[in-house]
């Protein structure tokens, strides 16, 4: 709580909220805030440019744009969040024991974070894909895994400064076990920098899930995605223009939204103000 | 590729359009674009990247005609023995190969051999398999004998290119075919040079050369083509074309395809053996929605896998209607509980319009009591799901050789052969009405017989065919005669660009 | 107003300092007014957050934008500096006055050669001054500080300097530009014991040969002794006393200056139990109603809590603000908590920690050269030595969070040194330790209860159990039980290395471990944890290895005392012996070094050791004192001096001069002669 009053107190932070929060609630609201169903095809509204009754237009199958765009932020914000949630988990336990125990299996850590981001991402992303199948839970493991190195890294540059702490020393000498000291303490001292990269990712893993999305390796139909959308849009961009405005616009604001807080947060977060505001 | 399956039927013209004629382009080269990529020269895979190759660099001994009928090529002549157990061809005389060697009788010999080799992996191989002997009793004379009558040979002939029976076999690179063009150039996933053939027995080419061009993707092609890059593209959807049919610098027109979609239906799935199910999701399959979205006003709905001019086509039997109401009834009269859940295997990686279908029919069962599920899968993961492991409920599919002779098609293709086809489906009745029509020349035998296939269908459905597709293609205004196989491949042997 | 005003060099009338902080406006000083006569010798003296430092900064415009600055007047020879253009400021500081920082690393440009920073103050000031004049002004200025070879040195960058000579550097920076004053913040602080007495010696010949005014600012009493003539102290951001150092020290009018003395351990004699001053300084000088000192003062009246004293001059020169100044000098001049210098040493128990031929390498570092060692149950062990002796190493290998390179390490007859995984873990549990910094010792995210409670839950102890014996623990250390849901942020230094201690209590250890336990503390709260530290040695039978620089602080809490350099020891036994007749050289130095604890004891005559302690990676050969010490000979260069008895109370020195008390007593430490025992 008391850091949402911090970013709230953040001016850029204060928009990317409400943005964000916008995002959220029209994700939530979606069925509250449109006549039509995610998936209701209404025949005879086949690609319809702007409309009254549709006032961003409709797909192929006679889908309302503006309707899937609001339902589209579910999948954008879910995959976003889990899987950066996902990376941040198996980043922080590669840095983390790569940082503590280091020797061979610091080596061997890191150089598989180096493997894994010497590919981009949405390559390495298409390569899960390949082997998982398609899919929402696929998508979100492909955008982990590509995430993975940046919080391996964060969190093993964390590590090898916070084990030269004497509480770190302290927990070896009273007989406390690795495990323990890289998940006692070791792993709660790196939250905060690695909150802030996980905001900053958040950004990043959405623009990826589109991209996959887009080249139809995402989120499976009829769900719809905004990656997926603009796909679509691509399609048809020459009959009906407005396709690609309102899911691009959707992306637009999530993204600025999401690096704003990010901003606010590494701002507000950054290690060495809050150790001097705990010195 | 299961839908690349060799059949037969009766086909169409090649349709060749003519254009007013524009301004000059700047050489006399046709240039088309294509997403897929053509990976090597080989006339017997017949994956949709071949297709503008295969009847450029190659010959076959016969070829279908506007009116199905075939007309001479490398054969000049034939003749069946009144048993129709034997054809005797007469062979061109004073055809010769891009490297400049006679073609004989040897060549089409060596041609069948590397067919039915099972290692070279031909398409048409089991379709081959027909002909129990061929011998060549001089350089220009072949006697092919067959097990039973075949009526279905000049399917076979329309697919089965002429190889130099001295070549290596290797065509990754090399290509000596004795069609209209030789390989000029050849870099896989960028661009195939073809040049004229001066030398080619039905006289040269207008063109100078075509360019198979590989685009990333439809939408770069279509740039292309608007720019004035590229002079043909093809393989459209109808959203696609339709921007350019209202343009006067561009020419817009269709072909058959050879190809049509349909929903396979596993009756290995215990509420797919309900034929009350199967009922209803053939009622419920909006097959003229599906037909206006990807091809326009005038597209056709299929319910038999056949074009209405097809001898084993039948009018009383083209009886689907879409009605959601009596899909619903028969859905409750199947006893089955309510909602059946089931899963719809498809590929946008293959066609976008899989998946399209799959979305539609998704949306429409659901109000009626089947909650259907997307699998979206890659190329290779649908092959390997649909044909190797049949691991799927319902599939959305097509099938290609459709439009020629319905004996091949019914005898050979996994979807529709009576013994182990995909679905599962088997019924003796069904086996002695497809063998029937196949093994008579006479055509009211045969007719009777695909009557009885056509109720067969039409009363088990458990292949639903959906809509036949078209090829439709835009090209400059310039480009002019283009020629169409029974197939949909392109012909560029009479193609022009006008000045 | 402070007399003399008229002729000062630098004037600060009615100062008063404010921060901007998240948690509202935090007042650090409060009305305080000074005046530096030229010549004059001052000093600050004040414990953490007392303003000692900001008031001086904000004199100079050295402090940050977030300071709210106000004064009646601000001058420098005449010259208001309140609203001085920064400009006219940076040309003042330099060349008008100088500042001498705490830490000569950060102080120094690395990329910058000795000889050009130490001249920077002239040729920033007055560009015309030539490449060959600045470079001649350097060399001479390193030498008047006492850096040898001054021609070589100004070539040099900081990186070749030890700390000593940077801060000698530092120094003649300041000197550089002739200015009528010199500002010392801390000028030792960073230095170990003996590079501390020269940079002592440095600051007096300084104070003695040139006319300038020093104000050395510290929170150490014994620099004081060293180096003022006149002192102001300072509490809560205002100045409290008023005094010339001799009277300070003999007769403190103000009660905090009173407390502050009796706390300081000594090194001239044990005094059992240290005065302590409870409670903590305020976080803000107008946090407290009435004199801020006045909840923690044992004389605080009623008019106390509601009426902030003056400063009052009541004689020529001093000045107190107390209400009750009259009664706080007609006090006993030590408090009546003065004890017999030593506690009967106690009956030696059992051998609970045995270190036998233990060495330690880090690659070329030779940090542990062969330390052969005792502890028994119930004897404090104190264990001295300057930064990087190898003490602190030695402890680490004593709990087996360094794995030696070879020798042995027994806790409580079993040997630690060879176990691993879980086995050296369960070892662990009989030898536990106190850190040095107790906040990096404690993990800041987890409360006070976790961290007691973490040695019992990694040994296996039931959750009603560790709630018993948290509450047991947090008493002894002498904490209330609402800190136990307080995170260490929430808790000043002396309540952190408390819960530090309760931590390394919590197994009931046979051998507790201190490795420089008070140093990060202010002298006020360290004599609190000394005071506890030595409570709970008499009521466990646990044995105690106090490592630390500070002799004090040593002589305070040992029963035996061993002095470590380089990587071994140089000198082992009794407390009272080894101060009473210090046999090794650097013993001697160590003693010596340890500033005044009363300008009478102020002496230019006392032994002070040149050089600082050579690179372990580096050791000489032989002694590895010879270097440094006056003694030093031939033979000191041949062999290493093994520790060798010179009494039979275990008093073991290891120097091939442990008899020679002649020459031995030419090293004077002060007022200590050894006489034949």
């Amino acid at each position: 709580m008391e850091g949402f009053v911090a970013l709230w107190m953040h001016r850029g932070g204060r928009v990317g909220i409400l943005l964000l929060a916008l995002a959220i609630l029209v994700a939530v609201f979606a069925p509250l805030l449109t006549p039509y169903g995610p998936h209701e095809q209404i025949r005879g509204h086949e690609l319809m440019g702007m409309s009254w009754e549709h006032p961003f237009g409709t797909d192929l199958l006679g889908r309302d744009i503006y309707t899937r765009t609001l339902y589209g932020a579910r999948v954008s914000l879910i995959a976003g969040s889990l899987s950066v949630l996902l990376g941040a988990v198996l980043g922080t336990f590669m840095g983390i024991t790569a940082g503590y125990l280091g020797s061979w299996i610091d080596a061997a850590m890191m150089r598989l974070a180096d493997a894994i981001s010497a590919f981009p991402a949405i390559l390495l992303g298409a390569a899960v894909v390949a082997v998982l199948g398609p899919g929402f839970m696929q998508v979100a493991i492909a955008i982990a895994i590509a995430q993975s190195p940046q919080f391996a890294r964060l969190a093993r540059a964390i590590t090898l400064v916070e084990s030269k702490q004497e509480y770190v020393e302290a927990a070896e000498a009273m007989g406390a076990s690795r495990t323990r000291v890289m998940v006692k303490h070791l792993l709660p001292n790196a939250m905060g920098p690695l909150v802030v990269q996980c905001s900053l990712s958040v950004g990043i893993a959405i623009l990826l899930e589109t991209g996959l999305s887009f080249l139809g390796l995402g989120v499976q139909p009829p769900t719809p995605s905004w990656g997926q959308m603009l796909a679509d849009a691509l399609r048809f961009i020459e009959i009906i223009p407005a396709y690609a405005v309102l899911p691009g616009l959707a992306l637009t604001v999530v993204l600025v939204g999401v690096n704003l807080i990010a901003d606010a947060m590494r701002d507000k977060l950054d290690p060495q103000h809050v150790a001097q505001k705990g010195a | 590729m299961t839908k690349l399956s060799f059949r037969l039927l009766p086909s169409l013209t090649a349709a060749a359009f003519v254009a007013a004629a524009g301004t000059a382009l700047a050489d006399n080269v046709l240039r088309l674009g294509q997403t897929a990529t053509l990976p090597n020269l080989d006339p017997f895979v017949l994956a949709p990247a071949y297709e503008p190759m295969v009847n450029n660099v190659y010959d076959t001994l016969t070829r279908y005609d506007g009116n199905m009928s075939p007309e001479p090529r490398l054969a000049e002549s034939w003749e069946f023995s009144d048993d129709g157990l034997t054809l005797t061809l007469k062979l061109r005389e004073g055809v010769a190969f891009h490297s400049g060697k006679a073609f004989t009788s040897a060549d089409v010999r060596a041609s069948f051999d590397y067919v039915v080799n099972p290692d070279n992996g031909a398409l048409i191989r089991g379709f081959a398999q027909r002909i129990t002997a061929l011998e060549t009793p001089d350089d220009h004379a072949v006697v092919m004998t067959f097990e039973a009558p075949f009526p279905g040979v000049f399917d076979l002939f329309e697919l089965f290119y002429i190889i130099d029976g001295e070549s290596s076999g290797d065509f990754g690179q090399t290509a000596n075919g004795t069609g209209p063009f030789t390989v000029a150039s050849h870099e896989p996933g960028t661009l195939t040079r073809l040049d004229r053939n001066a030398g080619y027995w039905n006289g040269a080419p207008s063109l100078e050369a075509v360019e198979i061009v590989t685009a990333p993707n439809q939408q770069a092609a279509l740039l292309s083509l608007r720019s004035g890059e590229l002079d043909l593209v093809t393989e459209l959807g109808w959203v696609d074309v339709l921007p350019f049919s209202r343009d006067g610098d561009f020419v817009t027109g269709s072909a058959p395809s050879g190809v049509a979609h349909d929903l396979s239906l596993n009756l290995k799935v215990p509420a797919l053996q309900n034929p009350k199910v199967r009922e209803a999701i053939d009622l419920a399959l909006d097959r003229e929605r599906i037909a206006k979205l990807f091809f326009g006003s005038d597209a056709k709905t299929w319910c038999l896998p056949y074009h209405p001019n097809s001898i084993a086509y039948f009018e009383e039997y083209d009886n689907c209607e879409f009605d959601l109401g009596k899909a619903k009834a028969a859905l409750e009269a199947s006893g089955e509980s309510l909602p059946i859940e089931l899963k719809i295997l498809t590929s946008t990686e293959i066609r976008t319009e899989y998946t399209t279908i799959a979305e539609i029919l998704q949306a429409d069962l659901q109000p009626i009591g089947i909650n259907l599920t997307i699998e979206n899968v890659d190329a290779v993961g649908y092959r390997s799901t649909y044909v190797d492991r049949r691991d799927y409920e319902i599939a959305s599919h097509a099938f290609g050789r459709a439009g020629k002779d319905p004996s091949a098609l019914l005898e050979t293709t996994v979807v529709f052969r009576p013994d182990g086809n995909i679905t599962g489906y088997e019924n003796p009745a069904y086996s002695e009405a497809v063998k029937a029509g196949g093994s008579t020349p006479v055509l009211e035998e045969r007719r009777a017989a695909y009557r009885e296939v056509a109720r067969i269908f039409r009363e088990d459905r458990f292949i639903l065919p959906i809509i036949p597709r078209v090829r439709l293609f835009v090209s400059q205004d310039e480009v002019s005669s283009v020629g169409w196989s029974a197939d949909g491949f392109a012909i560029f042997e009479n193609a022009e660009i006008s000045e | 107003m402070p007399d003399g005003a008229h002729a000062a060099v630098l004037v600060a009338d009615d100062l008063s300092v404010s921060f901007q902080t998240s948690s509202g406006l935090r007042h650090v000083v409060d009305g305080v007014s000074f005046a530096i006569a030229p010549g004059e010798q001052v000093a600050i003296v004040g414990e953490s957050g007392s303003g000692k430092s900001v008031s001086t900064l904000a004199t100079l415009g050295l402090l940050p934008p977030s300071a709210r600055i106000s004064a009646k007047k601000v001058e420098l020879n005449g010259e208001p500096l309140l609203r001085a253009a920064e400009a006219r400021l940076a040309e003042l500081r330099g060349t008008e006055i100088s500042m001498v920082f705490q830490n000569p690393m950060t102080s120094l440009n690395p990329t910058m050669t000795i000889g050009r920073q130490v001249s920077e103050a002239v040729a920033v000031h007055d560009p015309s001054v030539g490449r060959s004049a600045l470079n001649t002004l350097a060399k001479r200025l390193l030498e008047e500080v006492g850096v040898p070879n001054p021609e070589l040195r100004v070539t040099q960058f900081p990186h070749e300097f030890s700390g000593g000579m940077r801060q000698r550097a530092v120094i003649a920076m300041a000197l550089a530009g002739e200015p009528g004053i010199i500002i010392a913040d801390e000028p030792t602080t960073a230095l170990d014991v003996t590079v501390q007495a020269q940079i002592v010696e440095v600051i007096r010949d300084l104070q003695e040969l040139r006319n300038v005014a020093t104000v050395v600012i510290t929170h150490d009493l014994g620099l004081v002794a060293e180096l003022a003539e006149r002192v102001l102290v300072m509490y809560a951001g205002r100045i409290v006393e008023e005094t010339p150092v001799a009277d300070l020290f003999d007769r403190p009018a103000h009660p905090y200056t009173r407390a502050l003395l009796q706390s300081r351990p000594s090194t001239r004699g044990r005094h059992g139990r240290l005065a302590t001053i409870p409670g903590l300084p305020p976080a803000s000088a107008d946090a407290v109603p009435g004199c801020p000192f006045h909840p923690r003062c044992e004389y605080a009246t009623d008019t106390c809590k509601t009426e902030s004293p003056a400063l009052t001059r009541f004689e020529p020169g001093r000045a107190s603000a107390c209400h009750r100044y009259r009664d706080v000098l007609n006090l006993e001049p030590r408090g009546a908590t003065e004890r017999p210098i030593c506690a009967a040493p106690r009956e030696p128990g059992d051998v609970v920690l045995k270190i036998d031929g233990l060495t330690k390498r880090f690659g070329a570092v030779r940090a542990i050269n062969g330390i052969d060692l005792e502890l028994r149950r119930g004897e404090t062990l104190g264990l001295a030595g300057e930064s990087g002796c190898g003490k602190s190493t030695l402890a680490r290998l004593a709990v087996g969070l360094l794995r030696p390179t070879s020798g042995r390490v027994e806790v409580g007859g079993r040997e630690i040194s060879s176990l691993k995984g879980r086995a050296l873990r369960d070892a662990r549990s009989g030898i536990q330790m106190v850190f040095q910094d107790p906040t990096s010792s404690l993990d800041r995210r987890m409360t006070i209860r976790k961290i007691i409670a973490e040695p019992m839950e990694i040994a296996g102890f039931k959750a009603p159990q560790i709630e018993t014996r948290i509450s047991e623990l947090i008493g002894a250390v002498g904490l209330a039980g609402h800190f136990l849901d307080c995170r260490p942020s929430e808790l000043s230094g002396g309540q952190r290395q408390r819960v530090g201690i309760a931590r390394a209590l919590a197994l009931d250890p046979k051998v507790l471990l201190l490795d420089e336990p008070t140093s990060a503390l202010d002298v006020s709260v360290q004599a609190q944890v000394v005071n506890l530290l030595e409570d709970l040695r008499r009521e466990s039978d646990a044995g105690h290895l106090f490592v630390t620089h500070d002799l004090g602080v040593l002589r305070h809490v040992s029963d035996r005392i061993a002095v470590m350099y380089l990587g071994r020891l140089v000198e082992i036994g009794r407390c009272e012996e080894v101060f009473a007749s210090p046999r090794h050289p650097y013993t001697r130095a160590l003693i010596a070094s340890n500033p005044a604890e009363h300008p009478k004891y102020k002496s230019s005559e006392k032994f002070v050791a040149t050089g600082s302690p050579p690179d372990p990676a580096n050791i000489p050969s032989g002694c590895g004192f010879r270097l440094r010490c006056p003694l030093a000979d031939d033979s000191c260069a041949a062999d290493i001096p093994n520790l060798e008895p010179v009494s039979d109370t275990g008093h073991r020195v290891a120097c091939h001069y442990r008899t020679d008390l002649n020459r031995l007593n030419a090293l004077a430490t002060r007022s200590c002669e050894i006489t034949e025992s």
